[in-house]
């Protein structure tokens, strides 16, 4: 447990969150394995950083109802105004009902992204990394079935972004 | 147009991705149905006349229920001892040194000659079981070591225990190991004769995981924390192939060894009657295997 709390921690390091001069607004949408089909906004808080909020859900895909709430961290290796690799922090709440339990479970998700510049607005972001969840509660609803969330898990996720106004080059 | 198809295949890989499983359902194995044994707690239950967790009052644990529950510790030289605290306590119950700090001369030093009180190593509670009650069972906790113990004193208890299992040939199976710390359930679980349990406390679903998951024998369940016991939740353990521990306390008028607060029995009140019969019978209606 300590372990995933320094883990969070170390995440959110680079976020360094101050209001700039230059802090941009984005909206994003897209797809991943626990973001599942999800929309969001972006601000960025740094001229390498951008931090994410989304909201996302599996619209009936699987068996149960799937709702998630994620926080993302997003920092460029080299500069946001180019292409570049990326390093993300992610912090996924999420819950899961079905017939048998209701879950609701926190991931810690460290993961590596390529951003791609499709116009000056358009971006296209693919990034993948490790969930590490942390149940926060489970209520059962019969004994039919035992079971336990992925405590390992992995991650990708493809993401359009569309940004307000233009970056700074 | 060749780079908007990649994009589209993507786009439908990951959305098929969708329906990956976020929980793992574990499947059913050959389902068990073993008899309730009562265990008697620190050896002794809350008899006034034992010390708890030493070798008198095992003696009377042993000869009046179908086995017992000992607490240990590890001295300075990985010696097992009955404790329930990891610190150690001078003869007029003031806590002196950590029990892993002080060595065994020390530890047999210690006798309070007016109330007996003293400490007896694990060791010699094997030996009486098996040359006196080789019938009966023992359950060793190891009060959530992770807090307490570290990996070489985990190693040196899984080391003695495995010694005296050897041993003490007549107590295989006999011996059960409860704990809440997988590294050191995993030395053991493997080792002939000895089941090991996975202590969930009070919550059932983390209980059943980790010993599914790690391939232990069981769970020790403390109902009323979190979750309460029913008898389906007994019956979903046994079809995963699991046995269930369950700390309960009773309390008989007549009998001051049990404490009866609540039964898990429909409500009803538990008789000493009642209990011997579910020592033999293992009545289906009390679906414990372990008390």
């Amino acid at each position: 447990m300590k372990v995933k709390v320094m883990l969070c921690i170390l995440l959110f390091i680079p976020a360094n969150v101050k209001p700039q001069d230059y802090s941009r607004i984005s909206f994003c949408t897209g797809l991943g394995n626990y973001e599942t089909l999800f929309v969001g906004m972006g601000w960025q808080t740094g001229q390498k950083n951008i931090l994410y909020l989304s909201v996302g859900g599996n619209l009936g895909v699987s068996k149960g109802q799937y709702f998630n709430i994620t926080l993302e961290d997003k920092f460029y290796l080299l500069s946001s105004t180019i292409p570049r690799f990326t390093l993300h922090g992610k912090l996924i709440y999420w819950r899961y009902e079905d017939s048998y339990f209701e879950w609701a479970t926190l991931g810690l998700t460290p993961a590596i992204g390529y951003t791609l510049a499709l116009s000056d607005k358009w971006y296209f972001e693919i990034n993948a990394g490790t969930v590490f969840n942390i149940q926060l509660e489970s209520e059962r609803k019969n004994y039919l079935r035992a079971g336990w969330h992925n405590q390992t898990d992995w991650n990708a996720t493809i993401k359009v972004i569309y940004n307000i106004q233009q970056r700074e080059k | 147009m060749r780079k908007y198809q990649y994009f589209l295949s993507l786009v439908l890989i990951v959305f098929g991705l969708f329906a990956c499983e976020k929980i793992n359902y574990f499947e059913d194995r050959e389902a068990i149905s073993p008899s309730t044994r009562i265990l008697l707690h620190k050896g002794k239950g809350v008899h006034p006349d034992f010390q708890p967790n030493s070798l008198e009052g095992v003696k009377y644990g042993l000869a009046h229920f179908d086995g017992i529950e000992v607490d240990i510790s590890v001295s300075k030289e990985g010696t097992v001892w009955l404790s329930h605290n990891n610190h150690m306590k001078d003869k007029n119950g003031n806590e002196i040194e950590l029990f892993s700090k002080t060595s065994d001369k020390t530890i047999m030093s210690i006798r309070n000659e007016e109330t007996g009180y003293h400490y007896d190593k694990l060791e010699a509670i094997l030996k009486y079981m098996s040359e006196n009650r080789s019938d009966k069972f023992i359950s060793i906790d190891t009060k959530r070591p992770q807090l307490l113990f570290t990996r070489n004193e985990y190693k040196a208890i899984a080391d003695a225990i495995k010694r005296f299992t050897k041993k003490f040939d007549n107590l295989k199976g006999c011996i059960l190991i409860e704990s809440d710390c997988c590294y050191f359930l995993d030395l053991l679980k493997d080792t002939d004769g000895i089941e090991t349990y996975y202590s969930a406390f009070g919550d059932f679903d983390l209980g059943v995981a980790k010993a599914y998951q790690n391939e232990y024998s069981g769970i020790v369940f403390h109902y009323g924390r979190k979750d309460e016991l029913s008898s389906e939740m007994i019956e979903l353990v046994h079809k995963k192939g699991l046995k269930t521990k369950i700390t309960e306390q009773l309390f008989v008028p007549q009998y001051p060894v049990l404490q009866i607060e609540k039964t898990y029995v429909g409500g009803r009140k538990i008789s000493i009657s009642a209990v011997k019969e579910l020592r033999y019978k293992g009545s289906p209606s009390f679906p414990c295997n372990r008390l």
